[in-house]
């Protein structure tokens, strides 16, 4: 195995569960958040030596991811839909509370816009700097400011997760 | 990160769970070959479907020659015709339609690539070449200043441009615009201003990893190929 071989399984090894996370959290499916992720992956590899020398890998691949999504969904067959009402039930105890966040959560997020998803999945739970989130995006820092207030007024318009974002922390 | 947002992150990081699956490198470079032999056996199809179809129209016209051993496409395979802003890219090699505007541009702000305004190709090596267009009564060079106000306003592009050079893009004259975007990030995005006929055109290009001299030179072939 080349080093570069080598570079880019460790980068894949280190960083896939991180980049699946933030998969699921734009698309909502664990199935199409892998095939995210690899999709990134299979496009930034042909590159990759150039991308390690001259970028931050991680964040080209986040891009590489972001704009995939993009391109996904600016075809017709991307049948997502923002749902008043979510085709699932609670199971009881613990599992129940687990459940009903991650519906809550799913639910809110598909009532943004992609770049207000993508803003605030990549500057809250990425923790990326407006800058960084810029350079990903390919927008002003300024677009990231004011996408990231607009997402956040609307997520604080969505009753469930209010009621969630009040309770005390565990 | 302050108290809201890490109750935002902690919010994120309850619902996300566990991915189900690992990626694995070695998965991935599955897909790198599979990718590359779907393109080669597609590559190769095609110049048979092509020379097969060749062969089978001499044979109708009653040729009696042996036909000629080239067996390259029709040209006008390869050319596309903008359906909102009616100009024709005639592609060069490595080059291919990405998709169309979705939507007309109403001549206001600065549609990017993804942007449905704009109609998006991709070249080798991952560059970017996207193309929008609306009706304007101002000239090269007043126009020229609204794309650039724009750009500095959507974008964070620097009014003052590291170059500015006039061309001509499909026989008409036109500005090409370089400059970093936002101002010091390293980021080269080209734009090239064009007005004819009353419509003003932009044709911009980008490299996700920043643009090479190689990625400028894809650009220029992409640009010769523009009719408008």
């Amino acid at each position: 195995m080349d080093a570069e071989t080598e570079g880019f399984a460790q980068f894949v090894e280190a960083r896939q569960r991180a980049l699946q996370r933030t998969a699921w959290l734009l698309t909502g499916d664990w199935a199409v958040a892998e095939d995210l992720v690899q999709t990134a992956l299979v496009r930034s590899w042909p590159r990759w030596e150039r991308i390690r020398r001259r970028d931050d890998p991680e964040i080209y691949v986040r891009r590489a991811m972001v704009n995939t999504w993009a391109s996904w969904r600016r075809r017709r067959w991307w049948g997502e839909r923002p749902s008043e009402t979510v085709p699932d039930t609670q199971a009881a105890g613990d599992v129940a509370t687990e459940v009903a966040v991650r519906i809550a959560v799913q639910s809110a997020l598909r009532s943004l816009s992609a770049r207000q998803r993508a803003v605030f999945v990549l500057r809250v739970y990425d923790d990326l700097s407006e800058a960084q989130v810029a350079h990903v995006l390919d927008c002003a820092v300024g677009t990231v400011k004011s996408t990231m207030a607009q997402a956040v007024a609307r997520l604080r318009e969505d009753p469930r997760l209010a009621g969630l974002m009040d309770r005390e922390p565990q | 990160m302050n108290g809201m947002d890490r109750r935002w992150r902690d919010l994120l990081e309850a619902a996300v769970g566990e991915p189900p699956h690992q990626v694995s490198a070695k998965a991935v470079h599955r897909r790198v070959i599979r990718r590359r032999l779907v393109e080669a056996v597609a590559g190769t199809m095609a110049v048979a479907i092509i020379a097969a179809l060749a062969l089978a129209g001499l044979r109708t016209l009653g040729h009696t020659h042996p036909p000629a051993p080239a067996t390259r496409p029709h040209p006008t395979a390869r050319i596309i015709t903008s359906r909102h802003y009616h100009y024709a890219e005639e592609l060069p090699a490595g080059w291919r339609l990405a998709g169309q505007a979705t939507q007309r541009w109403n001549g206001t702000g600065s549609p990017g690539d993804h942007d449905p305004q704009s109609d998006l190709f991709l070249g080798p090596g991952g560059v970017e070449a996207w193309a929008y267009a609306a009706p304007t009564r101002e000239n090269l060079a007043a126009y020229t200043t609204t794309v650039i106000w724009a750009a500095n306003n959507g974008h964070a592009c620097p009014q003052v441009q590291q170059t500015s050079q006039a061309i001509t893009v499909g026989g008409a004259p036109a500005r090409l615009l370089a400059f970093q975007c936002p101002e010091g990030s390293g980021f080269l995005v080209e734009l090239v201003v064009t007005v004819h006929d009353g419509t003003g055109f932009v044709f911009g290009s980008q490299n996700p990893s920043g643009t090479k001299a190689s990625d400028r030179a894809a650009f220029r072939e992409w640009l010769a190929g523009i009719h408008l």
